[in-house]
């Protein structure tokens, strides 16, 4: 312990200048992302319902705080090369190999450097700026740790390890460079493959509970042991190989291995067509004896018919748009569904058939309790639909869906102020919305419902005017972190529809209004599953294109 | 007498090229051992190796009783390291340096650290890179030696450095050599000669002799014979003929293993008209420039590499 804090107290007096330019990078991108949190605080008497400054302060101070979390590494990367390079076990010819050192206490030394002038300023600068923006730190703490375990993985352990296997900052440098650019490379190289974990999992909504912890863990380990390898054994090459070897294996074998296989397989097992197997995995069917999220028929009536357009693609030329209304019910109270995907089979009377599966256009996608009416949208290339539309076609279409069910409600009377909601974070009216801030991730899948008054009520006492759509923030990771230096995230709830016409006066056309007294409701959603619900419409005719004006 | 550093067919091979080849050693307890030999001998890769800096490809050896592929850690407390090619704290000041080593020597001797500071003129409040090469070998010396080490390794010290910072440095270690054994590897023979007990001759990797000064200098004479009329050089010479050559009536060679009768009679046979000889004494380094010379006239076989070492031992 004794050599721990001499080697210690060491680097302190040897690398305060770059300790403090580190603590002072830190400092001020806490500074400039309290104003960014905080935009109302700087122009409090233009934050009304039609000024949009604080909307363009809220923006730049965004970006100054983007530009600003990329100076801190830097300044964290320049302090760990410092005092790693000081006593560094790569080479011959440093005068700490031949003193009393134990690589113990010298890697102990380091890693309590790290301790004291990267982490523990990093959590008080977090803290702090919780604070100031209404969060409450110790609510956090779960996300705090979360947090500080992402930063660690993918901030500090590796760029610690690349520091033990070089003996200087330029090569420690060019080392960090080489690696961006090689998973660029990579990232470029895979970046048209169909990814296998990308198909099984459409969206960010399927990440499963503890994918990101694990991989942080699992880099921590690996990054540990390569620097307790370097320091035990001081075999530069053997450490490097492992250290920069290992990632590009793994790669290897959890990416590209598998997307060749994935391809081999759509090519051998569907012949282009969708991978049912993949399909049902993913999104089941209902079970025999189950009920599903809700019953589909086919929506048509006075005003809603099934509609064709003309498009194109990209990669498969001219196209046709089809829209098929569709009709929902049977939808249980406090559940909904997110519309990730379709899936869309035709097969017509002389044999021909077509099938696709595409992500869901339709927006919003998200279909709530009270939902009663939808679309299909999905394009059909356009030698396909001249083939089809002559006659009727069995036409099945499946509705590729992730189930969500209601979980918190929260209340929150208006007017609203700048104040902390419970199970959500903290909200300050902002314009039409509700500007809110959340520690450390964004928010739980939040829906909001404003409870509207029918009569007409004073705008300047109501921060919110005007009628409202369906809005919802924040995603369905149950994670309490995500990874970033900043330890708050902001959203906007708009509260207001921007409807407007030509031929009435604005103020008349919002019918129902949000005033002071009344209240919103944020219910927070959680992922329960995965399923498909289809219809089948046996005898279905597409209609003709418009005629194309000249 | 104990040997405090002892190899047995200590070995270090880079590539295809065989740096260090199986050399055994020993250096007793109290010596001032000086390995010599020219660039590129593997004298620099010896040291490494006993100082535990790069692992032996084959062989071991005891440095202070320990294994030296386990010298770490405590060991250093009784050995202090000194190289030419050695980087220092460079950040720090020579006070911040010595400040910071007291604290890993239990047995750090602060009058003597002050009488090193004094006695290299060291200035304290200084950057180690700021210092001029010599000034830096003298704090590298002064925080080497104020800890009063059983054990002075010392790596090509007095390289490139002017004479007046060589006799300082010279004149530090000869003080704490009564109380200290002393491995010190050089080009700077003179000075050697002048304090060393011990020496080695390490040539491509090969140790082609290690022992006692006095019993070197004793073994090597240049040997000149005058003869009655000049004479070819024979074909086949004694091996510890080193660099043989004829001049019209004179005949000129080292012999490495001098005997004043065994050398009168070896050269009466082979030339029976010598008419006069003279057994002259070498200095260190004319005795170094004969071995290195007699060495380049062979191949580097391993062959004649054995031949040199016979020739030499």
């Amino acid at each position: 312990m004794k050599q721990i804090l001499h080697i210690f107290i060491k680097d302190i007096r040897r690398f305060w200048p770059e300790i403090l330019i580190s603590l002072a990078t830190l400092a001020i991108l806490m500074y400039s992302a309290h104003h960014w949190l905080m935009p109302h605080r700087l122009l409090p008497d233009s934050f009304g319902p039609w000024n949009h400054d604080w909307e363009n302060l809220e923006n730049s101070n965004r970006q100054r705080t983007a530009m600003l979390s990329a100076l801190v590494p830097i300044a964290w990367w320049l302090l760990i090369a410092r005092v790693i390079h000081a006593e560094s076990p790569v080479g011959d010819r440093q005068f700490w190999l031949t003193r009393p050192y134990s690589w113990k206490s010298l890697l102990a030394a380091k890693l309590l450097f790290l301790v004291a002038f990267l982490y523990l300023p990093l959590v008080a600068a977090q803290s702090a700026l919780l604070i100031s923006v209404k969060l409450n730190p110790l609510a956090s703490i779960p996300g705090m740790l979360f947090n500080l375990a992402f930063v660690t993985a993918i901030l500090v352990l590796p760029v610690v390890a690349i520091a033990t296997v070089t003996s200087s900052l330029v090569s420690m440098a060019l080392t960090i460079l080489g690696i961006a650019l090689g998973i660029g490379a990579l990232a470029s190289a895979f970046s048209d493959a169909r990814i296998l974990t990308g198909f099984l999992s459409p969206n960010s909504l399927s990440m499963p509970v503890g994918d990101h912890l694990n991989f942080a863990f699992l880099v921590i380990a690996f990054c540990g042991i390569v620097i307790v390898l370097q320091y035990a054994l001081r075999r530069a090459w053997l450490s490097r190989v492992v250290l920069f070897g290992t990632p590009v294996a793994l790669a290897i074998l959890s990416v590209a291995v598998p997307n060749l296989l994935y391809a081999a397989h759509l090519w051998v097992r569907s012949n282009g067509n969708p991978d049912m197997a993949a399909i049902n995995h993913t999104y089941p069917p209902t079970a025999a004896g189950a009920t599903a999220p809700f019953q589909l028929a086919y929506g048509l009536d006075e005003h809603h018919q099934t509609q064709v357009h003309r498009g194109a693609n990209i990669q498969t030329g001219p196209t046709v748009q089809i829209d098929i209304p569709l009709a929902l019910s049977g939808m249980a109270e406090g559940t909904a569904v997110n519309y990730d995907q379709i899936l869309v089979k035709f097969e017509a009377a002389d044999g021909s058939r077509w099938s696709a599966t595409m992500p869901n256009m339709v927006y919003p996608s998200l279909i709530l309790a009270n939902s009663h009416e939808r679309s299909a949208h999905f394009d059909m290339p356009l030698a396909e639909y001249d083939k089809l539309k002559s006659m009727p076609s069995a036409v099945t279409i499946t509705l590729l869906l992730t189930e969500l069910k209601g979980t918190k409600n929260t209340r929150i009377p208006t007017p609203i102020d700048d104040a902390e909601v419970p199970n959500f974070g903290a909200c300050v009216p902002a314009g039409a919305s509700l500007y809110c801030r959340t520690a450390f991730r964004p928010p739980q899948f939040t829906v909001t419902t404003p409870e509207w008054a029918e009569a007409p009520c004073n705008v300047r006492t109501a921060r919110f005017v005007q009628r409202g759509w369906l809005d919802w923030v924040g995603n369905f990771s149950v994670e309490p972190a995500e990874f970033g230096i900043v330890p708050a995230h902001t959203s906007r709830i708009s509260m207001l529809q921007y409807d407007h016409y030509k031929d009435q006066p604005e103020d008349t056309v919002w019918k129902d209004r949000l005033c002071s007294g009344k209240s919103v409701t944020l219910t927070q959603y959680r992922v329960v599953g995965r399923t498909q619900v289809s219809l089948n419409l046996p005898n279905f005719q597409l209609p003709a294109l418009p005629e194309v004006k000249k | 007498m104990n040997s405090i550093i002892h190899t047995e067919n200590f070995s270090k091979r880079f590539g295809h090229t065989d740096a260090v080849d199986g050399v055994d050693l020993a250096v007793p307890e109290g010596a001032i051992y000086a390995l010599v030999g020219p660039n590129g001998a593997g004298k620099t890769t010896l040291i490494k190796m006993l100082m535990n800096i790069i692992r032996p490809t084959a062989g071991s050896a005891q440095v202070l009783g320990v294994d030296s592929s386990k010298l770490t850690g405590k060991a250093f407390e009784r050995i202090g390291y000194v190289s030419e090619n050695q980087e220092l704290p460079e950040g720090m000041t020579v006070g911040g340096m010595l400040d910071y080593f007291r604290g890993f020597y239990p047995t750090w001797d602060r009058v003597l650290e002050s009488q090193l500071v004094r006695q290299f003129d060291l200035p304290l409040a200084r950057k180690l890179k700021h210092l001029s090469r010599g000034m830096k070998m003298k704090a590298a010396f002064a925080s080497s030696l104020a800890y009063r080490p059983s054990l002075i390794v010392l790596d090509e010290p007095f390289s490139g450095l002017d004479p007046l910072v060589r006799d300082e440095l010279i004149e530090g270690l000869i003080e704490l050599a009564p109380e200290t054994t002393i491995f010190i590897s050089s080009h700077d023979l003179a000075e050697i000669e002048s304090f060393s007990s011990h020496v080695g001759y390490l040539e491509e990797g090969w140790l082609l002799f290690s022992e006692e000064m006095s019993a070197l200098s004793e073994r090597f004479r240049e040997v000149t014979v005058t003869l009655a009329n000049p004479a070819p050089l024979p074909t086949e010479l004694p091996a510890s003929w080193l660099q043989p050559q004829t001049a019209d009536c004179v005949l000129r060679f080292v012999h490495s293993d001098y005997d004043e009768k065994a050398t009168a009679r070896q050269v009466a046979e082979r030339f029976p008209s010598a008419r006069d000889i003279s057994y002259d004494p070498m200095s260190l380094r004319s005795i170094f420039l004969a071995i290195a010379k007699a060495g380049r006239n062979h191949s580097s076989s391993a062959q004649n590499q054995t031949s040199a070492k016979e020739a030499v031992a």
